[in-house]
């Protein structure tokens, strides 16, 4: 229990910018507005995949963009 | 040691191996047994995933992901005709009259989680330190999110039932000790010390030539075949399972196991999972209450999580890098002795 909203936070704080408050922010306005909007605009059997979706973008940024979109995009360090 | 020594060694190793799989059942209950055989399914699983976690640096939390594609995979292809139109009538034609006997349907889930090991470990590799962790999480929720609304092929989140009941002991044995062979032979190779290299300094590696992604590819793919081949081996051992069997609960069972084990050792890792099943086995078993000599300690269920949970604060407190470390316990010698040797 609780388990899947704890990684959503952890996806949201990734998405907006780890170490920024407001990048947060943004994050989990940003990926609590796309579940519901994948729910309210996409076809029915796309819904499901919700969660698949989120970790999907959650993957994009981290490889993209491992420092979310409120800090400069440095290089990738291996 | 020479060559013909110590392939005379391995043969009588692989002899008593055989000899104790084949005199077990007559000795112990059926209980034991079975037992024997879930803790060689996680020597498996556990064994391929110190290659990638321990030896090369990758820590993965999606390993469990491929158990999950390894027995649905060899479920659907060795699953009856019969038992395919009872529980699966949405499958394709050519799928709903396969039916695979054992050995080949484990195979074709080992190689189908080769194939998904190379799309997703393409882009993930890249990843290193926690972000790979989270990343591999992703991928596992994901693998989870799409085996429950694949229902044409999985019936969902309902339990997929009928897989014939085939891991029997000696089959269990004989995947052990071909994983744990093969797992050997490359980390204890020129491959190996290209991952144990990629693990100690990223920079340094490269700096003397090594082309880190391709090396943290090959540990992921190969630690993903056998995870699907021991993801087979469960699925013919529980004969219905659903997607909630290979989650969070299993991941951090895996994990814990090859922890207090030591990553960077097979034999850690099989100490692992035979010290955490035994442990729980006898917990679980005192959890029911129990008498010393006058004094009866009554049952209290639970008490088994809370005791192993301690264990494990206590394994890590006083063996930070688990029971074995980078030791390997091999017959006789031991490999940190053999490394310093010159090869001949």
């Amino acid at each position: 229990m609780g388990f899947t909203p704890l990684l959503k936070a952890f996806v949201a704080a990734i998405i907006g910018g780890f170490g920024s408050i407001a990048g947060a922010l943004l994050g989990g306005y940003l990926l609590g507005a796309l579940e519901v909007f994948i729910v309210a605009f996409l076809p029915s059997e796309v819904s499901p995949y919700r969660d698949a979706i989120v970790f999907g973008l959650l993957i994009a940024f981290l490889l993209f963009r491992p420092n979310g979109l409120l800090s400069p995009n440095r290089e990738v360090k291996l | 040691m020479s060559r013909p020594a110590s392939l005379l060694l391995a043969l009588t190793g692989l002899a008593l191996v055989a000899l104790a799989t084949l005199a077990l059942p007559r000795l112990v209950n059926d209980y034991l047994v079975r037992i024997v055989i879930v803790m060689c399914i996680n020597a498996v699983l556990v064994a391929s995933l110190s290659i990638g976690n321990g030896f090369t640096g990758v820590f993965s939390l999606g390993h469990v992901g491929f158990v999950a594609v390894g027995a649905y995979v060899s479920g659907i292809l060795s699953l009856s005709p019969a038992a395919k139109h009872a529980y699966l009538p949405e499958l394709p034609h050519w799928l709903a009259t396969l039916s695979l006997p054992f050995l080949p349907s484990t195979l074709a889930a080992g190689l189908a989680c080769v194939v998904l090991a190379l799309l997703v470990g393409a882009p993930l590799m890249r990843l290193s330190g926690y972000f790979v962790s989270v990343a591999t999480l992703g991928f596992l929720i994901i693998v989870n999110v799409v085996l429950i609304n694949a229902t044409d092929f999985t019936r969902g989140a309902r339990t997929f039932t009928s897989v014939p009941l085939e891991t029997t002991l000696p089959w269990a044995v004989g995947w052990l000790v071909v994983t744990l062979t093969v797992l050997a032979r490359m980390v204890y190779s020129p491959v190996g010390r290209r991952y144990l290299a990629c693990r100690e300094d990223t920079i340094a590696a490269q700096a003397i030539g090594l082309d880190v992604l391709p090396i943290r590819l090959s540990a992921f793919v190969l630690g993903a075949f056998f995870a699907g081949v021991g993801g087979s081996l469960y699925g013919h051992y529980l004969g219905s399972f659903s997607p909630a069997s290979f989650y969070m609960a299993y991941t951090f069972a895996l994990v814990s196991m090859l922890v207090i084990g030591g990553m960077q050792s097979l034999t850690g890792a099989v100490a692992g999972v035979v010290l955490v099943t035994l442990a729980s086995e006898i917990l679980r078993n005192l959890e029911r209450g129990f008498d010393i000599g006058a004094f009866s300690v009554p049952p209290l269920y639970g008490a088994s999580q809370i005791v192993l949970g301690t264990i494990f604060i206590l394994v890590m407190i006083f063996r930070p890098s688990g029971l074995m470390g980078d030791r390997e316990l091999t017959l006789g010698l031991l490999t940190k002795q053999r490394r310093n040797q010159p090869e001949g």
